[in-house]
């Protein structure tokens, strides 16, 4: 049995060393090089294929995959919206991603980040690195003394609602379908309207579909609370950044930490520095002292590449047996 | 009965406000002057004086605010080290401190400086300044994957579990001192070269005792797991600090944050941005990607100057009625 793997980066090789351990009888290859319908030639001999990137899966790759012999794809990340599914259908292709690769390592992020805001990590960080050694004004806020709202009780807002529990925070949550353990813990409010009037911070962990795109606007900002703190982890699109900018101006947000923006698809994951940066929004958004960006990384831990390998290694040793895998895609 | 506070600073001045309002009947005038020999004179009229500086309470003083009949000193903060305890005894002064501002800010301080070591937010947040808005390499490292040895399971210590055991990482302890409940939950263990030996990253929370000077050594460092991350939020002499550097330099030590510093005394609280940072060890560790340094600010929240300000005017009424107030020193 034999797998090939694309796209393959330093950081992934301890897990491909791992699981190549645990799996003495598959043979692995891989290449930092993405899957083009040129590279597809490097799978040739292998039972399946390993991919992970943002480049589309053409109709071209996929053939060229197909014609080497390698109709078994597992993606390492959850995201699929680059397959060209007709194509895939059509030559046969078994398809897997991996859904879960640690929801702890998103929670954790957003609640460091809310903590740091908080904290006022950001200008106090600043004063020390040009040697301004003193802790007056720059005075922080206790996570334990907030009340959180937490919008999106699902794997990744409940792990988060557990770090808020262990800082001693106040915790609220809104779901439209609610956990029966946090049910019956009676941490959940009505209304989304009831979260914006007690919450003090909030954080969204809803997924980016239509019925909650823009969730956060200029409309549910003003339900608010004055000098409220927000944190967004989860998809761009659940906020009207520029009726965030605004509250940020008004005062309305005291504090702002962003892992995703709705036009980040060509702006994150590239290297602007010592170039024109395209998006003047974002670079505001960057420079200001009560505002955290981070480009797309709350995934990105050691654990969670861990399992991103190991999950899409295994659904590929299984497609290759003939198996379905637990992760297999539908389509 | 009226009130006279030294040394009042802006952030200290909501507290001030809110205390006032809850004692109307109390007449409370400040400035922003400490109490010198000098200033003395300012709190004439008043019952009590209520003070906050490094600026020593040294004969003179208390003899000054003796002969204006005034003779309950409350201060805001816990160190007492610089009242002339003797005159005080001899004029006949009531003292006050406030031992315990807000164990969590201490404890929020040091779990998110040792989330954002793990994290890598440091070298994350630089890219992003600069617009470098690609994820790899920096990789970050989950809380909950850790084993975290924390020394000293006081009230601030206790509180730092809490927050861990919300992340979900396990914890290992050592106190000379064993809590009865953490006893009962299994934590501690034995030695702290057990400590040493399990934990991926270690949290200091014990006093600058005499037997706790460089508990952090070149001796326990070599003890400890290659690659550990410790965060010292508690005393600066708690580490061998010639020690910890050559440790960062070897790799030994992955990562480090303090907030204390052995000599920090003369060097924090000042405004080093137009002079020479006049200790270069710091000025080192300030600018290392994998260190962060904070200027005993781990207390410097809301909820505690709220405390500091709400404790010792309430000890200030309390001596000013003839009460003896939970506060007060014994001495």
């Amino acid at each position: 049995m034999k797998i090939f793997a694309y796209g393959i980066r330093d950081d992934e090789k301890p897990a491909l060393e791992d699981w190549e351990k645990k799996n003495p009888d598959v043979t692995v290859g891989y290449t930092q090089e993405l899957l083009t319908p040129e590279t597809a030639q490097l799978a040739k001999g292998s039972d399946s294929a390993v991919v992970y990137q943002q480049l589309d899966y053409t109709k071209e790759s996929l053939t060229a995959l197909a014609e080497v012999g390698v109709t078994n794809l597992s993606l390492r990340n959850v995201g699929t919206d680059n397959i060209d599914f007709d194509a895939a259908k059509e030559l046969g292709f078994n398809v897997s991603n991996v859904p879960v690769y640690s929801p702890n390592a998103i929670a954790e992020h957003s609640m460091i980040q809310l903590s740091r805001l908080l904290r006022r990590t950001k200008p106090m960080d600043a004063k020390v690195a040009k040697h301004d050694l003193r802790w007056a004004p720059t005075i922080g806020r206790e996570m334990r003394m907030q009340t959180v709202g937490v919008i999106g009780t699902g794997n990744i807002g409940r792990k988060a609602i557990n770090i808020l529990k262990g800082f001693g925070a106040k915790v609220i949550a809104y779901d439209k379908f609610p956990n029966k353990e946090l049910q019956e813990e009676g941490l959940y409010v009505d209304s989304l309207d009831d979260l914006y009037a007690q919450a003090d911070a909030i954080s969204l962990y809803v997924p980016g579909v239509p019925e909650n795109h823009h969730l956060i606007n200029k409309d549910s900002i003003a339900k608010m609370k004055d000098g409220v703190v927000l944190v967004n982890v989860s998809r761009g699109n659940l906020m009207d950044i520029d009726d965030v900018i605004d509250g940020l101006n008004s005062g309305k947000i005291s504090d702002f930490a962003m892992d995703v923006y709705e036009e980040e698809v060509g702006l994150f994951n590239e290297d602007w520095s010592g170039k024109e940066f395209p998006d003047p929004k974002i670079a505001d958004l960057i420079a200001r002292d009560n505002v955290l960006v981070t480009p797309h990384i709350a995934f990105y831990t050691t654990k969670a590449v861990d399992e991103m390998v190991h999950q899409s290694f295994d659904a590929a040793v299984a497609f290759a047996k003939g198996e379905t895998p637990a992760i297999a895609v539908k389509f | 009965m009226k009130v006279f506070a030294y040394g009042i600073r802006d952030d200290e001045v909501p507290a001030l406000k809110s205390w006032q309002e809850e004692n109307p009947t109390v007449e409370v005038d400040y400035t922003n002057e400490v109490l010198t020999a000098d200033t003395v004179a300012l709190a004439k009229g008043a019952n009590s004086v209520v003070t906050l500086q490094l600026d020593p309470y040294g004969a003179d003083v208390l003899e000054g605010l003796a002969d204006l009949g005034i003779k309950n000193l409350s201060l805001r903060n816990v160190g007492t080290e610089t009242i002339d305890f003797e005159a005080a005894k001899r004029l006949g002064f009531n003292l006050s401190n406030v031992p315990v501002y807000s164990p969590n800010a201490i404890a929020e301080h040091a779990m998110i400086q040792l989330s954002r070591l793990l994290r890598r937010t440091k070298p994350m947040d630089a890219k992003v300044a600069k617009h470098d808005l690609r994820w790899a390499p920096t990789i970050g490292r989950e809380v909950r994957m850790q084993t975290v040895g924390v020394i000293g399971t006081g009230n601030i210590g206790r509180k730092a579990i809490n927050i861990l055991k919300g992340f979900g990482a396990k914890v290992i302890a050592y106190d000379k001192f064993p809590n009865k409940e953490l006893q009962e939950e299994g934590l501690y263990v034995d030695t702290l070269d057990e400590l040493f030996a399990q934990a991926d990253a270690i949290s200091l929370h014990v006093p600058g005792v005499p037997e706790n000077v460089h508990l952090v050594n070149e001796e326990s460092l070599a003890k400890m797991k290659d690659g550990v991350v410790i965060v010292n939020t508690s005393r600066g002499n708690l580490i061998d600090t010639d020690a910890a550097i050559a440790a960062l330099d070897s790799g030994k030590i992955s990562d480090l944050a303090l907030d204390v510093y052995e000599g920090e005394v003369g060097i924090f609280e000042h405004d080093w941005s137009h002079e020479k940072l006049p200790d270069e060890k710091l000025a080192d560790l300030i600018a290392r990607d994998n260190v962060l340094i904070t200027p005993h600010v781990a207390f410097y929240t809301t909820k505690a100057i709220h405390e500091m300000v709400y404790q010792s005017m309430s000890a200030a009424l309390a001596f000013a009625n003839g009460q003896t107030p939970d506060n007060a020193l014994e001495y």
